[in-house]
């Protein structure tokens, strides 16, 4: 069963990492919304691997089958996260620790753990989002990173740490959205053949986790060290802290029983037809906008510096001003549109059906 | 030809189309036909008909406090003093088989066809729902009785089989829930439970109505008691129990099987969530260790 909420949040999340990502790398502007669009990637690939499974288990498919296809998945898009580090920020950054990688570690854990009571996904989530601090300053996070970027050293314990707790994207605390992600759909995606449960405990707990993230983040100036360095440290997304996680996923919550409650169970939703039409084809292409976007915008960057005998990182963060880069990202989803419009709503193209053809 | 329902023509004046419930309690006021002896503390009643109350055949009301009761079995009783009046047994099988009003009797499936027996002048036409009773008015009471006593039970016995018989599709789906179970049976625990209820519900009712059913011949026998044992013997309530027995015995094990896979299933789950917390709390502790000795390890 196919979700519009969830086409929706996904091409929002597209769009957002779209915008922000131009007007970075192009014009090193960080605009307000950043920070917001990856959370809710993760959040939603969460509920997408539920979902998946449930749509497996309708048909049928042994356990054995949907291990060995999300395994498989997993580790696609595990090695497409290195291909990307390599291609798009060059060979140096092999390690940074992406979303990419990210998502494709989270996907193999999250195989091991549909197999589990839902209280261990919950546990293993509140765990990776409170041990963080405390695991950050044990690896004394800001030895990795250097001038705001992530900069470890080739070995490998660094390159451990760096997966584990201080790279771009690490297990911990990102772990938490993704299985945040497929305990909600677990709980609020049930069966066509089932009743629809209650959309109130996620809205509620959405809210919940905003209001103690905004308090917590108005409470940092006056709280004392220890809490601030294990506990609470602002709002921040690199490292991302407690507040971070916990008000970024109070609003996935949010938007995903909103949008349910809006789109999924609202018999009227149709007469959007049209809309979700767009976002179900932006959606269904989520992955391949993700990587391409970063080839048409970062590349030429490399390139035109190398063809002006420079470093290829000469022009990043000061290519063009944040008048040109904003238009230019909003051009290049209008692009994206037109193109995916003339592919039709249900074409397979791209790295998604490449990961289909190989892993399914 | 006759309408639905109502008392043929061509019979004896004093012929009575009785409409027959049978109670547990009474609310008084009803025209009770006869009691049922303990344990089963029932009592056939007269029932009017809601569409026509009152205009029963032979004229003599019937006392409805409230809403009646559906009728469960439609009597004919015909006092005769010649047994063997040929026309008047046409007369009366032609009104036993014909529909009940609403196209189907009253036990519901299609229209069975009739038996006729025959006992001490008495002449009985029955067919699930429907039975007619030409017999000596002196007899007349003592016949309609019995009849009405051994009609009861085996329009339960019907009842059940019916009941059993519907409740077979939901049995086989089931089946696969009593070699094991998961998350999906759990949701259906409800379900289950409510059907596993149904079948002993039935079982009770079977081994209510079992004794009666079984019961050795009565020894000197009575005109009454021949009734019951010839009635017995036509509709073969020996095998029926038998079989009955057999299919309960099916689904007891079935659902019993289920409940205790899915007992099984929540106890190990609990067992299980509570080794994983330990496994994650120590895993947890291990990391912490491991970062603690990471600056210690580089160097």
């Amino acid at each position: 069963m196919r979700y519009s909420s969830i086409d929706i949040l996904r091409t929002l999340a597209i769009a957002v990492m779209v915008i922000v990502h131009f007007e970075e790398n192009l014009s090193g502007y960080i605009p307000p919304i950043a920070g917001l669009g990856a959370p809710l990637f993760a959040f939603l690939s969460g509920m997408s691997y539920r979902l998946w499974v449930q749509g497996q288990e309708a048909r049928q498919a042994s356990d054995e089958d949907i291990s060995k296809v999300s395994i498989r998945r997993g580790l696609f898009v595990f090695g497409v996260g290195f291909a990307f580090n390599i291609l798009v920020w060059l060979p140096e950054d092999t390690f940074n620790w992406d979303v990419l990688t990210f998502i494709g570690a989270a996907l193999l854990l999250l195989n091991q753990v549909r197999h589990l009571p839902l209280l261990i996904p919950i546990l293993i989530g509140i765990l990776s989002l409170l041990l963080s601090p405390a695991l950050r300053a044990l690896a004394d996070w800001p030895d990795y990173w250097v001038e705001g970027y992530f900069d470890p050293d080739m070995t490998l314990s660094d390159v451990l740490v760096g997966f584990l707790v201080t790279g771009y994207f690490p297990m911990f605390p990102w772990i938490t959205f993704s299985l945040a992600g497929f305990v909600t759909a677990s709980l609020i995606m049930r069966p066509a053949d089932e009743p629809p449960p209650p959309l109130r405990p996620p809205l509620l707990l959405g809210a919940a986790l905003v209001t103690v993230s905004a308090i917590a983040v108005l409470l940092t100036p006056y709280l004392p060290p220890p809490l601030t360095r294990y506990l609470v440290e602002g709002w921040s997304m690199y490292p991302p802290t407690v507040p971070y996680v916990a008000g970024t996923l109070g609003m996935a919550l949010i938007l995903v029983a909103g949008c349910s409650l809006a789109i999924d169970r609202n018999p009227r939703s149709a007469r959007y037809g049209r809309a979700l039409e767009v976002a179900k084809m932006f959606s269904r292409h989520a992955f391949t906008i993700y990587l391409v976007h970063h080839f048409v915008h970062i590349w030429p960057l490399w390139i035109y510096a190398v063809i002006q005998g420079q470093e290829p990182t000469a022009y990043w963060k000061n290519a063009l001003p944040t008048t040109v880069s904003l238009p230019l990202a909003l051009l290049f989803l209008l692009a994206c549109y037109l193109v995916l419009r003339r592919l039709g709503p249900d074409s397979r193209y791209g790295v998604e059906s490449w990961m289909r053809w190989l892993c399914d | 030809m006759p309408e639905l329902d109502e008392t043929p023509g061509g019979l004896p004046a004093a012929a009575e189309l009785l409409r027959v419930a049978y109670q547990p309690q009474l609310a008084g006021g009803e025209a009770v036909l006869c009691d049922f002896s303990a344990p089963f503390r029932l009592h056939a009643v007269r029932v009017a008909d809601a569409a026509r109350s009152g205009s029963v055949a032979g004229g003599s009301s019937v006392a409805a406090a409230g809403p009646a009761p559906p009728a469960e079995l439609m009597l004919l009783t015909i006092p005769a003093e010649v047994h063997d009046d040929v026309e008047l047994l046409a007369e009366a099988r032609r009104w036993v088989e014909q529909p009940a009003a609403g196209g189907a009797p009253p036990t519901g499936g299609p229209p069975e066809p009739s038996q006729m027996t025959s006992l001490q002048a008495a002449q009985i036409c029955w067919a699930p729902g429907r039975i007619a009773v030409v017999a000596p008015a002196e007899r007349l009471t003592a016949v309609r009785n019995a009849v009405l006593e051994v009609a009861y039970f085996e329009h339960e016995l019907r009842e059940i089989e019916r009941q059993l018989g519907a409740d077979w599709p939901a049995l086989e789906a089931d089946i696969p829930q009593a070699f094991a179970a998961d998350e999906r049976t759990l949701a259906r625990r409800r379900t289950l439970r409510e059907r596993f209820e149904r079948v002993m519900l039935l079982r009770a009712r079977l081994a209510r109505i079992t004794p009666f059913l079984l019961a050795p011949h009565v020894y000197p026998p009575t005109l009454a008691s021949q009734i019951g044992e010839r009635f017995r013997e036509r509709t073969r309530v020996h095998q029926r129990i038998e079989c009955l027995r057999e299919q309960l015995e099916v689904f007891e094990r079935v659902y019993e099987m289920c409940g205790q896979r899915a007992s099984d299933f929540v106890l190990t789950r609990s067992s299980n969530t509570l080794e994983w917390v330990i496994i994650i709390l120590l895993l947890a502790q291990i990391l912490l260790s491991l970062f603690d000795m990471l600056p210690a390890v580089a160097t």
